[in-house]
């Protein structure tokens, strides 16, 4: 099949450059360089507070949660406030303490971090892999051939989601590997989130799951946007800048803007953190998983139908 | 002759107001390789664009090999190997994996094909370093050898000597005229460099400013009923005037250089050169003056050359 050779084009392509074995590099040298750090600084079952101290811990903490909840001046503060001390007063009803030693799980709940790491990497690649035939005029004897522009596009798009499952798989299976090797599954806890007050008991390897899946989901939506930015402008700086910007600041810019009004809930970041429809509950009164998921399908389409609007009908004048 | 493989009909090109090409119709024959010239920003390179559907055509129609390119691209570019200008290949990748890449697109391309490719355009050596230590000529050639590796029925080459030294262009022009004449391939070669077209062309068009200004052969001077310069060599030329002016008081004759300059088809010399001896005019030798393909562009083309 014609589509499954060009993808496997594109990941000759991909492989036979520099920069991916760089990112490659960076990626595992950030999950060793985390393993250390955490070696380093691993609690110890001796350094754990004693059940009374623990508990006294979270009584305290739930009253200024109580206070929190009683001033709160949007829904996701108060909501937030409240599913919290109903995890705290979970965990004094059935003796689990919020702290556990070090453990595989911890490891890899910090190594979390490296998808934002990988977003950057997928986002330069998924600018780059139109943008640079391109630039360098290669495009030319790539277009005229049997294959549609169609058939081109969907390869390189493809492609760079292969990649980022790649990366996303490497850090997964690599943090699991080297955690379980260095901090063992002792003292190993259970994940506690809550909603509407009610609280929800989940296995943490589970969960880890979850969060790799939920964190990787802004992930392929910022590729989506940085691919359709390379193919308008053919240009990876403009995709690679705007789309890392918003990575980073994205959520954070939701955030506050949803302070103020409940359309923020049509934005894509309002939606990207389907996480919290395990945990916390929405970020906004009335958003659901289901309308998340929609929304977040609607800015797919979106940025993938003007990427190949625009890469077919342009003339190639390069 | 047969059918013709590429055939253009009242082709126009417009961006915004510019008229870039104008109602430009020519045909390319299988077997040929067929010369397209031009002063630099004539228009060659937007209308290879618009054979190998990189832009779109305005108005008119081109056919490759019954299918047009506008309305049935997949059959059309499937007849087509094209280099349009510069070879740009992989630079990070080797020459093999440059042509693994091309051949991928392509159904039925094995690997005894990709080996084939390269022993032909003599990179077998260099098959495994990468592209960006390639010499501009070991990159045209590569990229003749891409596109060529489907078989196509019509090479179109942008340019496809420059930057090449003189060997190069050599082996270029006869891999290319064996190509065309052993596979009966039509192949498409635009230049600005004529002197090097001459020796490569059957045919040729000219455009200047986006329109035709003639298609022909390399040889029609060669043809009987058109006048050529002859360059006569006399042991008087004064008198070989006269005589010849009072026999044939139409004909253009000057002298130039103590030489007799005479414009007349072959047939007039044969003739000339009989009474003129009759005369006990002794003749040390007749020449044809060739055209060559340059003079015929400058004529064409009113002397504007970029």
């Amino acid at each position: 099949m014609l589509l499954l050779k060009l993808i496997q084009n594109e990941w000759m392509k991909l492989f036979n450059r520099v920069s991916t074995y760089v990112m490659l590099g960076i990626l595992l040298l950030g999950i060793v360089l985390t393993a250390v750090v955490i070696f380093f600084n691993q609690t110890e079952s001796s350094d754990l507070p004693s059940e009374e101290d623990w508990k006294q811990e979270l009584t305290i903490s739930n009253e200024s949660y109580k206070q929190t909840e009683e001033e709160a001046f949007n829904y996701f503060t108060e909501s937030y406030a409240i599913n919290q001390q109903a995890i705290n007063n979970y965990r004094i009803e059935n003796n689990i303490s919020p702290h556990e030693e070090t453990n595989v799980w911890t490891y890899m709940d910090t190594n979390i971090l490296l998808i934002q790491l990988i977003g950057v990497f997928v986002i330069i690649v998924g600018s780059s892999i139109v943008a640079h035939e391109f630039n360098k005029g290669t495009i030319k004897l790539l277009l005229v051939r049997s294959a549609s522009r169609n058939q081109i596009l969907a390869s390189k798009f493809i492609t760079t989601l292969l990649f980022g499952i790649l990366l996303l798989a490497i850090t997964f299976v690599l943090s699991f590997i080297i955690g379980s090797i260095l901090f063992g599954f002792d003292g190993s806890s259970v994940h506690l989130s809550a909603i509407d007050g009610e609280v929800t008991e989940r296995s943490r390897i589970l969960f880890l799951g979850l969060s790799y899946l939920a964190s990787s989901v802004s992930v392929l939506m910022l590729t989506a946007m940085a691919f359709m930015i390379s193919t308008i402008f053919r240009s990876e700086t403009i995709a690679i800048a705007l789309s890392v910007m918003l990575l980073f600041i994205g959520s954070t810019a939701t955030g506050i803007l949803a302070l103020f009004t409940d359309w923020a809930k049509y934005s894509l970041f309002a939606n990207t953190n389907l996480e919290l429809y395990f945990t916390d509950g929405p970020l906004i009164e009335g958003m659901t998983l289901g309308f998340s998921v929609a929304v977040l399908i609607v800015y797919l389409i979106l940025f993938l139908f003007f990427s190949f609007l625009f890469f077919k009908k342009r003339d190639v004048s390069i | 002759m047969s059918e013709p493989i590429l055939s253009l009909r009242k082709v126009n090109k417009k961006i915004g107001k510019n008229h870039i090409i104008k109602d430009l119709s020519f045909d390319v024959y299988p077997g040929e390789v067929f010369g397209f010239l031009g002063p630099n920003g004539a228009g060659k390179t937007t209308t290879i664009r618009m054979i190998v559907g990189l832009t779109n055509i305005t108005s008119g129609e081109i056919i490759v090999n019954g299918n047009s390119i506008s309305k049935n691209y997949k059959k059309a570019i499937e007849n087509i190997g094209a280099i349009v200008e510069n070879p740009e290949l992989y630079p990070y990748l080797t020459a093999r994996k440059n042509l693994i890449h091309f051949g991928r697109m392509s159904n039925n391309v094995t690997k005894e094909d990709i080996q084939h490719r390269l022993e032909l355009v003599n990179l077998d050596h260099v098959k495994d370093e990468k592209v960006a230590r390639f010499s501009l000529g070991m990159k045209q050639r590569l990229g003749i050898a891409q596109a060529m590796l489907h078989n196509p029925k019509i090479l179109i080459l942008d340019e496809p000597t420059n930057g090449l030294d003189p060997a190069g262009i050599r082996q270029m022009r006869d891999y290319l005229r064996k190509v065309a004449k052993e596979e009966g391939i039509a192949i498409l070669v635009s230049s600005h460099v004529l002197s090097e077209m001459e020796l490569m062309c059957d045919r040729f068009a000219i455009i200047q400013k986006g329109e035709l200004v003639q298609v022909e052969d390399v040889s029609s001077e060669e043809q009987a009923d058109i006048a050529n310069r002859h360059i006569f060599e006399v042991n008087d030329v004064e008198k070989a005037k006269d005589i010849l002016l009072s026999e044939y008081p139409d004909i253009a004759i000057e002298i130039h250089d103590n030489l007799l300059q005479v414009d007349a088809t072959k047939e007039q010399i044969g003739s000339f050169i009989t009474y003129l001896t009759s005369k006990g005019i002794i003749l040390y030798q007749v020449i044809r003056e060739k055209q060559t393909l340059e003079e015929r562009f400058l004529q064409a083309t009113n002397g504007e050359v970029s």
